[in-house]
C-alpha cells in the first residue's frame, strides 16, 4: 500500500498518493517522500532592474540576478508568466545552477541582490532558502516577489533569510481570490502582517483589473487595510492590467484608473504609492512625504535622479523608509 | 420475500451498484482534475523526470499521513 503524504508548505496542503504531484506542479510524493523538482533547477535567469520587481525602496538604480522555476501554488488568469508557472519542470529548458553558483554569478554580474521571481519563490522554497543562506554572508541582498501563499512556519524560516518582500497583493475580497487565483485571501493577509512584523521591508503590488478589481470601492478597501494593519510606510505600486493568459477578452487598464487609485491611496494616507506599467507618469516618482520634495525619479525602471542623502529627504531630513544603502 | 419480488430485488441492488460506481468515479474524476499530474506508475514517472533531465530531492515541510 502507497504511502499518503502532505505537503504543508502551503495552505492548499495538498495530500498526495505515490506519484502524485502537488498542485503546484514541482513538488512530488516519491515512493513515500515528498520531493521537490525544482532545487538548482531554474528555467529562467536574468539581470533585471531592481525597479522591475517592482521595488521602489531598495538599493534604487541597481542591478538584481532573478531566477525562477517552473511551477506556481496561485493559478491568476491573468499571469504574465504563465508560461513557466503553470508548467512542470519537465516541460521546461532548464539550467544547472546550485546554489553556490547562483550566488557566484550575482557577484560576477556586480548585482547587489538576487531577486526570486517571475513565477513564485514560494514552489522553489528550497532553493530560495539555501541561495539566501549562502548570498547573505556575501553581501547581496535577498529579494522575493510572491503571492505570499504559504504557511506561517515555512515563511518565519524564510524571513531569517531574507530582505525585501514585494507581494503581489491581488485583491482584497475572498471572491477575488478564489475567482482569480484559484486562492483564499486570508493566509495572504496574515503573511503579510507577518513579513512586517519580523522586519522584512516589504512592498505591496496591486494589478488593476478591468472589471474585476477597479472600482473605487475596491481600491478604497485595500487602501484602509493597508492602513489598518500595515501602516502608511508600506509601498504602494499599482499596476496596469494587459491582456495575457486566460484574460485576453479584456480591455488593458484605462490610464485614468491607475493614476486614480493612486489618488485613493494618498487620500488614504499611505504615503509612498506608485503607479506601475505608466513609464513616464509622475506617479513613479518617490516624494518626500512630509514637504513633497522630489526624491528620486524615474522612467519606467531607469532611475535619472537620486537625491536622498543617507535615506533621507535632503530639504527637510525625514526618513525615507526603506533599504538605501 | 415473496417469489415474484425476486427479479426486482436483484434489478435494484444492481442499480444501486452501478449507480454507486457511477458516483464513485465522478469523485475520482474530479479529484484528478484538482491535482494534476496524478500518475500511479512511479517508475514511467521517474523515467519522465530522467528523460528530461528533471532531479529531485527531498522537499521541507512535509509529513506522512
Amino acid at each position: 500500500m502507497s504511502t499518503v503524504v502532505e505537503c504543508t508548505l502551503c495552505p492548499r496542503r495538498c495530500k498526495l498518493i505515490d506519484g502524485q504531484r502537488g498542485d503546484c506542479r514541482v513538488r512530488i510524493n516519491l515512493e513515500g517522500k515528498l520531493q521537490t523538482l525544482v532545487f538548482g533547477n531554474p528555467c529562467s535567469v536574468h539581470i533585471d532592474p531592481i525597479e522591475k520587481k517592482p521595488f521602489y525602496h531598495v538599493l534604487p538604480g541597481t542591478r538584481s540576478f532573478s531566477i525562477a522555476t517552473a511551477g506556481c501554488n496561485l493559478h491568476c488568469k491573468y499571469c504574465q508568466n504563465w508560461q513557466i508557472s503553470q508548467m512542470p519542470p519537465e516541460e521546461l529548458e532548464n539550467y544547472d545552477l546550485v546554489p553556490a553558483s547562483v550566488v557566484e554569478k550575482a557577484l560576477a554580474t556586480n548585482c547587489r541582490t538576487i531577486a526570486y521571481t517571475y513565477s513564485d519563490p514560494v514552489v522553489f522554497f528550497e532553493y530560495t532558502l539555501e541561495t539566501s543562506k549562502i548570498a547573505r554572508p556575501r553581501g547581496i541582498l535577498n529579494i522575493l516577489r510572491t503571492g505570499a501563499y504559504i504557511e506561517e512556519e515555512p515563511l518565519r524560516e524564510l524571513l531569517e533569510h531574507v530582505d525585501a518582500i514585494n507581494v503581489d497583493f491581488k485583491g482584497i475580497t475572498e471572491e477575488f481570490y478564489q475567482g482569480m487565483s484559484g486562492g483564499h485571501l486570508e493566509p495572504v493577509l496574515k503573511a503579510m502582517k507577518l513579513i512586517q512584523k519580523q522586519g522584512v521591508w516589504l512592498e505591496l503590488t496591486n494589478l488593476i483589473i478591468p472589471t474585476w478589481n477597479d472600482k473605487d470601492g475596491d481600491i478604497k478597501l485595500l487602501c484602509r487595510w493597508i492602513m489598518d494593519h500595515l501602516g502608511p510606510n508600506v509601498p504602494l505600486h499599482f499596476s496596469r492590467f494587459w491582456p495575457q493568459h486566460q484574460l485576453k477578452n479584456l480591455p488593458p487598464t484605462p490610464e485614468e484608473t491607475i493614476i486614480r487609485a493612486r489618488q485613493i491611496a494618498l487620500q488614504t494616507g499611505i504615503r509612498h504609492t506608485y503607479v506601475g506599467n505608466l513609464p513616464e507618469d509622475d506617479g513613479n516618482h518617490t516624494y518626500c512625504p512630509e514637504d513633497g520634495t522630489l526624491l528620486i525619479r524615474r522612467v519606467g525602471y531607469d532611475v535619472l535622479e537620486n537625491n536622498l542623502s543617507d535615506g533621507r529627504c535632503p530639504k527637510c531630513n525625514a526618513k525615507i523608509p526603506g533599504l538605501w544603502i | 420475500m415473496n417469489k415474484s419480488d425476486k427479479p426486482l430485488t436483484v434489478f435494484l441492488t444492481l442499480a444501486c451498484l452501478l449507480l454507486a460506481g457511477i458516483v464513485a468515479e465522478n469523485i475520482r474524476t474530479a479529484y484528478l482534475a484538482q491535482n494534476p499530474g496524478v500518475v500511479i506508475d512511479v517508475s514511467q514517472v521517474k523515467a519522465t523526470l530522467n528523460k528530461a533531465g528533471v532531479k529531485w530531492q527531498e522537499a521541507k515541510y512535509w509529513k506522512k499521513l
